[in-house]
């Protein structure tokens, strides 16, 4: 049994952006970096199926970016993933969505993997497009937004979140892709021994251009601070006083009184 | 008649409801028709779709392209996958433009038509315009030249810091997915005429390799967060189910007020997910806003971004929430909520 999970390492959503000199990209100078968080669904539903499944199960973890992408693929080994391969890219925010999709194919093809998972979307750029694309390049099943996932020889059965309250429950055959919805699992932290472990596993690198991205059918002609809606008053005082203030604002803003 | 060709929506229904994301796209749809002198059709899959897509007319489609068999009955990627492109392919040329919900149901399909088309795709999009672009091959000199009336694609990044313009003008459909809530839908017009064409799609064994076995719906109790004036929302701050109290006690001292909370406090199990705001919960609108304890993730913004006045209470000064809330404020919750409920009965009661 072999899994593949792809994760993405994504610029802490926290940060005050910048944009870069080429107007198509922030200035990553300051920006601190960290695993995408439907990722870390994705990561922990391999490792907890391999826990089931035993040690015959192989999970490798990949991600595209720069080196410092390698820390992000090292903590996903922690959590329990067996190898790792980093495809080498040093800009992946130029590469859009079918081209990500096509250099997954192209690592993937011909390695047999049974089932891939990756989280539904990324924080950053959030398309939620490379899912069903690599599972199109790889001639493998879908199912996207999963809830609720579970494996039984070769059986996959995924409960899928739809708009409105509603649940879908689907069945299909591995090899598939799995998009992991927040709330699948509860990732688990690394221990400080499987961090050590991690250290010594398998992390290959092979550079972008050995996988063939293609070229890329969408540009990013400019990107720019959206113009702020509100006027973003903070207000300060003691809790007396903000309550007062509140009473003010919703009187002059809303109506309701 | 146009040099262009017509624009698509992809009606999104679910169990024969049409969402409401279907008359946003519709009204957008209509306004860059408008600027190319096109007309705006719509596509609806399913079975038994009944007067839907007489609604499809009178909510902004010029005509409905219909494909109603059993086995688009629950929504799987390759039925709608085949039943979408075998309209498309039923014209005699490509739609300038075809776009889609940022729903579970347009992310899904949306990739699958791009790709078969060779074209790119711009998702969760909150505005959409028509322009022309002038392509100096920065990446790609066999491509350079000035495209004309390209579907400007445009949506927010990295937690809405940023907002990106996205074109894709090589070749049609130029695509996007849109999100609700944030395009203006059409008027509804119960005058309106169209035509509604059947068209029968045949499918193949390999289409159903994915099987939906049953769809289920959770319970959901009578409130209704997207008609509500008022909405108290509470998040992961609150620290245990118990908070959603305090949320409740203040909200209900606005007259039309609703609870709503954050994806954390639902996933934690502290509210049921029919109070959900955001991404895959709710989008609201209410003419007033106040979130307590939530942080402010992409996933809850996009459900709520477009309320009249909004009002945060956060211990946390860096939350993200402070960034576009209207009114922030750093400080307790518990200490705040309750004092502002006893300042607003007061304030009434004068």
């Amino acid at each position: 049994m072999k899994i593949l999970v792809c994760i993405k390492q994504v610029p802490d959503l926290e940060t005050r952006f910048k944009l870069n000199a080429a107007g198509d990209w922030f200035e990553e100078a300051d920006v601190a970096f960290r695993m995408n968080e439907y990722d870390e669904f994705a990561v922990e539903e391999a490792v907890a199926l391999k826990g089931k499944l035993g040690a015959e199960t192989d999970v490798t973890i990949l991600s595209i970016g720069p080196d410092r992408v390698k820390e992000t693929i090292k903590k996903a080994l922690a959590m329990g993933a067996d190898r790792g391969a980093h495809i080498q890219d040093d800009e992946p925010h130029r590469k859009d969505p079918a081209q990500v999709a096509a250099m997954i194919a192209a690592y993937a093809k011909e390695k047999e993997f049974d089932l891939v998972f990756m989280g539904l979307q990324s924080q950053d750029r959030g398309s939620a497009q490379v899912g069903p694309l690599v599972a199109l390049n790889l001639g493998f099943n879908l199912v996207t937004t999963v809830v609720g996932f579970e494996y039984d020889s070769g059986q996959v059965t995924a409960r899928r979140e739809l708009e409105g309250g509603l649940k879908a429950v689907v069945k299909t055959r591995a090899p598939a892709v799995i998009t992991c919805q927040l709330g699948l699992n509860k990732p688990r932290y690394p221990t400080l021994p499987n961090i050590m472990k991690a250290k010594k596993k398998e992390l290959l690198t092979i550079p972008a251009a050995d996988l063939a991205p293609g070229d890329a059918l969408n540009i990013v002609e400019r990107a720019a601070p959206p113009e702020r809606k509100g006027a973003g008053v903070v207000l300060e005082g003691d809790a007396a006083e903000v309550a007062d203030k509140l009473i003010g604002m919703i009187r002059e803003k809303t109506g309701l009184i | 008649m146009s040099q262009y060709e017509d624009i698509v929506v992809i009606a999104d229904q679910i169990q024969n409801d049409l969402r409401p994301i279907t008359f946003e796209l519709l009204g957008a749809a209509q306004t860059l028709a408008a600027k190319l002198n096109v007309k705006v059709r719509a596509i609806v899959m399913g079975h038994n779709l009944g007067s839907i897509p007489q609604e499809l007319i009178h909510n902004g489609a010029d005509s409905v392209y219909v494909v109603d068999q059993p086995e688009l009955a629950e929504y799987t990627t390759l039925t709608y996958r085949r039943a979408a492109i075998s309209v498309i392919e039923s014209f005699p040329r490509p739609p300038h433009i075809a776009i889609c919900g940022a729903t579970t149901l347009g992310r899904d399909l949306a990739p699958r038509i791009a790709s078969h088309f060779e074209t790119g795709l711009t998702a969760d999009c909150t505005e959409l315009d028509i322009g022309d672009y002038e392509h100096k091959g920065r990446a790609d000199p066999s491509k350079m030249g000035t495209y004309n009336n390209c579907l400007y694609a445009i949506r927010p990044s990295f937690g809405e810091s940023l907002k990106a313009r996205i074109l894709g003008p090589w070749k049609n459909p130029q695509m996007a997915t849109a999100r609700t809530g944030a395009l203006i839908p059409f008027p509804t017009d119960t005058t309106r005429t169209g035509d509604i064409i059947p068209i029968k799609v045949k499918f193949e064994d390999s289409d159903f390799r994915v099987k939906v076995i049953e769809t289920v719906r959770e319970v959901s109790d009578a409130l209704d967060l997207i008609r509500a004036k008022v909405i108290v929302s509470g998040g992961f701050g609150l620290g245990g189910a118990e908070g959603f109290e305090v949320v409740k006690d203040l909200a209900s001292a606005f007259k039309e007020s609703a609870v709503g909370s954050s994806r954390k406090a639902v996933d934690s199990g502290w509210i049921p997910y029919s109070h959900q705001v955001g991404q895959t919960g709710k989008t609201v609108r209410p003419v007033l806003y106040i979130a307590l304890g939530i942080s402010g993730a992409i996933q809850h913004r996009v459900g709520m971004s477009n309320s009249g006045t909004i009002i945060a209470v956060n211990k946390d000064e860096k939350a993200p929430i402070f960034q576009f809330a209207h009114y922030g404020i750093v400080g307790d919750l518990y200490e705040i909520a309750p004092l502002l409920k006893e300042q607003f009965k007061k304030t009434m009661a004068s």
